[in-house]
């Protein structure tokens, strides 16, 4: 990778590459994407839906003839991965949203992928097939059996190409584990164990075990009255198998070793920052809950999502972020129309790009923004149909909170709050991002010189 | 492998069941499709969509304590007051204002638990942040906290967590601060007149707030043993004027309060 590649400088332009997904009206809630994720080389992204359906894009080879045309990305598999179900016991359906899905890192010709909603986890194995045995001699070429007794000469099957078929197998069900909704999983860098996280509790599981999980965080209080903070969000250390983080609904992070006790209640670090007190509300809590937390690639940090703000933490410093970048600040005068039409809880991820030097998280009317963390630049972009003609330069938007409103600006009180980019990614080499807006996947790229 | 809850195998072997318009072929803003002109408007979200209202809303509380009468500073703040020094976010509030805010927020938390309530097991995070802010409204509106009653012994299974159990707390919330017998000490003309006293308000009404909120996840069977006749009746008239001495005065908080439960429980 090129150093410096992927830095947000004022010479990087991005550019609309694709756009996926519905133009009509007919948009359906099942439509609604919940999750995106490029596997470990980008070659493959990967999108889920409340409808529980999964489809996974792979990245064409990029020709010679258009080199203008960076390799697009086309649909590759499609399959329903999670279905509703309902719980008879406590009388309360369970959705199949997909919460998140993680690739493995590819190990062979297979692709390997977790997708989870809220109370089971699988694994999918999506390969391809292009050839077919023919010529058995037990089974004719319809498929049925034959009469051993009537077989006089023995043939070799041979493979014979077949039209490109990508499969779509799950092969392993991780269920009934969590009582309550899982809200992140986290593949472990030995790449055999893999842990889920819900409101509650954590638990790690090995690949190969379906029926039993280790339970390695529990914070759920005797008394469920005394239940103050849940648990928000969690991933592994990308290099240390031992080391992972968890966020909360109080706004902390903790940071635990494995190698310790087995329950790993006691955390061996503890990310906070002191509250503003020039700043305290009755939303002060609600804002300061963590939505997102991710491990740079380095590992050396962790990023946070709360409501208002994004933060960067050094793993050698606990009792404060190194960085904090405001996303939107001009909403905190709006917080108690936020509170009532429920935005307030809106639960927004961040990402880091390759070289960890940019990071970029959703906001409303279809913002995202990012942030250059070395020149300390920042942008707020769009993704909308006007924007989408092919290879059409993203002009930075600017939000007016007060005073008189410049020609391309938005005031605060025209914001769509029901236009909310929740879920972006970014490729793990290059400044490719995709954002998902509502049922609508973008894809945008910077401008190739 | 141990089979999962749902006995119907997960589907993968061939593509969707159900078409994602995502998973489609059709590429937007490709050369074959239609470039769409500047005046075309972007579909507007559906209202099928569970999400939250649209567009550009009004600052709901201070439209109503507007119509009260109530200066509440800050919330009309133009923005551009926000750019001035520190000093000047602390709100100059009238402890009337200030009251009256804290008591709209507290009928909007009370309203989202309700709301919250349906055939999806709700979001456990956001129960918590809603009550911990419950919390923190009780204690500005100086309330001494409700006697450690035992919860409903709700079990759902080997899942103790019940819902009624944060309800009930938050019902006892209710409880104590609509126990709370004295209105603001302000000299300056209070809404509601200071010599009247709130009594304690019927608490049959607050057991058929608590049947009313776990009827709708199907439970109704373990409250068969409340008597909810006193309120169930049919609507066939506007709730009749309570009596005299159960509300200090139309207009006031408490009235609407419970007015708004009364629409609760026959409004369905």
């Amino acid at each position: 990778m090129i150093p410096g590649l992927g830095a947000l400088t004022q010479d990087t332009l991005w550019c609309f590459s694709q756009l996926k997904g519905t133009v009509e009206i007919g948009a359906t809630e099942a439509d609604i994407i919940s999750t995106v994720e490029f596997n470990h080389t980008g070659e493959l992204l990967a999108t889920g839906d409340k409808g529980g359906r999964v489809v996974i894009f792979q990245r064409e080879q990029e020709s010679k003839n258009q080199v203008h045309r960076r390799g697009e990305y086309n649909v590759y598999s499609t399959f329903q991965s999670h279905e509703p179900e309902f719980d008879y016991l406590k009388s309360l359906e369970i959705e199949e949203k997909i919460n998140k899905i993680r690739w493995l890192p590819q190990q062979n010709a297979a692709y390997f992928l977790l997708s989870t909603n809220d109370k089971t986890v699988k694994l999918w194995k999506v390969s391809e097939r292009d050839k077919r045995p023919e010529g058995y001699n037990l089974k004719d070429e319809e498929g049925r059996l034959r009469d051993p007794a009537t077989i006089t000469t023995l043939r070799v099957p041979v493979l014979r190409p077949m039209d490109l078929m990508v499969e779509a197998t799950p092969r392993r069900v991780f269920a009934n584990a969590h009582t309550y909704h899982i809200n992140s999983i986290s593949v472990n860098s030995d790449y055999e164990t893999y842990m889920s996280a819900d409101d509650l509790r954590i638990n790690l599981w090995n690949f190969e075990i379906t029926n039993q999980s280790f339970n390695i965080v529990d914070i759920k209080p005797a008394n469920m009255e005394e239940l103050t903070e849940v648990i928000t969000a969690a991933e592994f250390h990308p290099h240390h198998c031992n080391t992972f983080v968890y966020s909360s609904s109080k706004g902390t992070i903790r940071l635990c070793d494995m190698r310790a006790p087995a329950l790993c209640d006691r955390h061996t670090k503890f990310f906070e920052e002191p509250e503003d007190p020039s700043n305290r509300s009755f939303f002060s809590e609600i804002i300061s809950s963590i939505s997102d937390v991710k491990f740079s690639h380095s590992g050396r940090y962790i990023m946070t999502r709360d409501y208002l703000t994004v933060k960067v933490w050094d793993l050698n410093m606990e009792n404060r972020p190194i960085e904090t970048y405001q996303v939107h600040d001009y909403l905190r005068s709006k917080l108690c129309s936020l509170y009532e039409n429920d935005c307030i809880f809106d639960k927004f991820e961040c990402v880091w790009n390759g070289s960890d030097s940019v990071i970029m998280t959703g906001s409303y009317n279809n913002f995202f923004r990012m942030f250059d963390r070395n020149t300390k630049r920042d942008v707020t972009l769009e993704a909308s149909r006007e924007n989408s003609k092919p290879r059409a330069i993203l002009k930075p938007r600017k939000v007016c909170v007060g005073g008189k409103r410049r020609k391309d600006e938005i005031s605060v009180d025209s914001l769509d709050f029901s236009k909310k980019i929740l879920h972006t990614a970014w490729h793990p080499s290059e400044n490719i991002i995709a954002v998902a807006a509502t049922n609508n996947l973008y894809i945008f790229q910077d401008k190739v010189n | 492998m141990a089979p999962p809850s749902n006995p119907r195998p997960a589907a993968g072997r061939t593509p969707a069941n159900r078409d994602s318009r995502l998973g489609s072929r059709a590429e937007l803003g490709g050369p074959e499709t239609r470039v769409r002109g500047p005046g075309e408007v972007n579909e507007a979200p559906t209202q099928r969509w569970r999400v939250a209202k649209p567009r550009a809303f009004p600052e709901v509380v201070v439209a109503d304590l507007a119509a009260e009468g109530i200066m509440v500073g800050g919330l009309k703040r133009k923005h551009s007051d926000l750019e001035e020094e520190e000093e000047d976010e602390k709100w100059d509030w009238s402890p009337a204002g200030l009251r009256s805010y804290q008591q709209a927020l507290l009928r909007i938390s009370l309203d989202k638990v309700q709301r919250s309530l349906g055939p999806r097991a709700p979001s456990l995070r956001r129960h918590v942040l809603i009550h911990n802010t419950l919390q923190q409204l009780q204690a500005a509106l100086c309330l001494t906290p409700a006697p450690a009653l035992p919860p409903e012994p709700l079990f759902l299974g080997e899942e103790d967590f019940s819902l009624s159990a944060t309800i009930g707390s938050i019902l006892r919330e209710l409880e104590t601060s609509m126990d709370e017998t004295e209105p603001p000490q302000n000299p300056a003309a209070p809404p509601s007149p200071q010599n009247e006293v709130l009594p304690q308000p019927d608490p049959v009404f607050l057991e058929a707030l608590s049947s009313r909120y776990l009827g709708d996840s199907g439970l109704d069977d373990f409250f068969l043993d409340i008597d909810t006749s006193a309120v169930e009746k049919e609507p066939a008239v506007a709730p009749p004027e309570p009596p005299h001495n159960l509300f200090c005065a139309p207009g006031s908080w408490e009235w609407n309060e419970l007015d708004h439960i009364m629409e609760i429980i026959l409004g369905s």
